[in-house]
């Protein structure tokens, strides 16, 4: 991200036109982030403006310019966090109630879907929060922004505020969990198979 | 195991490239500054009733600091039990003049 010191400089000084500039540069790069954090394309934008929101009135309590990427990757963080949990996505999809969709992704990880893009990235994104959901909120985003945003333990630190072991203890359990998910959802492809060529 | 661990990772990079990336709509700036000024309105609504609130407490502050001086011992010393235990008490019951005011009219026309 590396946003210029100087401009962040006249932005916490009142100058609109360099807060302007400031969104400007960040906001593609902060709708990427929030988009893989919450996964629900519609309300991306909606919790993006939230991010630069919380930036406005939080902008003066940053002492070093220097730390402004850290600083709106965590206003990031919390706005996605404080999306998930209002909308409790996680009530809505239970280890029980493996959908369809879902199937057809397990079958997909397997190597197998050949459909059309944008329905297979949908299943794809549909599968990966159905395997998140197992996780509390704060581990999703802690495993997402590991995971798939490929940040750094120390890059953790820096935007937790929380020590390195503590990190990777979190970021292991929750990997566990997940994984264990992940089995689970293959033994129930495998059955669903079973029960199907059974029938067939 | 293993062979889990590296399909979750590839499952992840999947994930990763099949999330859309969302392009900012024309009004996204111009909603920005909007939620803004709402919340900068709102917050100065808050600042008006606490500045309000603040001084109709000093007003009422001044007004009670103002009766204490002019009258410095507007309470009684004695508790109320106390003064009331005086009033009513045996010798008060006795005395021949409430006696004479708290008996029945009968029996002033024996």
């Amino acid at each position: 991200m590396n946003a210029d010191p100087s401009i962040v400089a006249r932005a916490q000084s009142g100058d609109e036109a360099a807060f302007n500039e400031l969104v400007g540069f960040c906001r593609k790069r902060v709708l990427s982030i929030v988009g893989r954090l919450i996964g629900k394309p519609e309300d991306v934008e909606d919790v993006a403006q939230d991010v630069f929101l919380r930036l406005y009135f939080s902008l003066n309590q940053l002492s070093n310019v220097e730390l402004f990427d850290r600083w709106l990757y965590r206003l990031t963080v919390n706005a996605s966090y404080d999306y998930m949990r209002k909308s409790k996505r996680r009530k809505e999809s239970r280890m029980a109630d493996l959908s369809e969709a879902q199937m057809i992704m397990a079958d997909a990880t397997a190597g197998g879907l050949k459909g059309k893009s944008d329905e297979k990235h949908s299943t794809q994104r549909d599968f990966v929060h159905w395997l998140l959901s197992g996780v509390s909120e704060e581990d999703r985003i802690l495993l997402l922004l590991k995971e798939v945003e490929g940040l750094s333990i120390k890059e953790l630190e820096e935007i937790y505020g929380a020590n390195e072991s503590a990190l990777k203890v979190r970021l292991f359990r929750a990997r566990q969990r997940v994984l264990k998910a992940f089995e689970k959802s293959k033994e129930v492809k495998e059955k669903d198979g079973e029960s199907r060529s059974a029938t067939g | 195991m293993e062979n889990q661990d590296q399909q979750l990772d590839e499952l992840f990079g999947q994930y990763k490239a099949a999330c859309p990336d969302v392009d900012p709509s024309a009004n996204f700036m111009p909603q920005v500054w909007a939620r803004i000024d709402a919340r900068r309105k709102s917050e100065q609504g808050l600042m008006r009733w606490a500045n309000s609130f603040a001084t109709a407490t000093g007003l009422l502050v001044l007004v009670l600091g103002v009766l204490l001086y002019r009258n410095p011992n507007p309470l009684p010393q004695r508790a109320y039990i106390e003064k009331l235990t005086d009033e009513i008490s045996e010798d008060y019951f006795l005395d021949a003049a409430y006696v004479a005011r708290a008996q029945p009219a009968s029996w002033s026309s024996r």
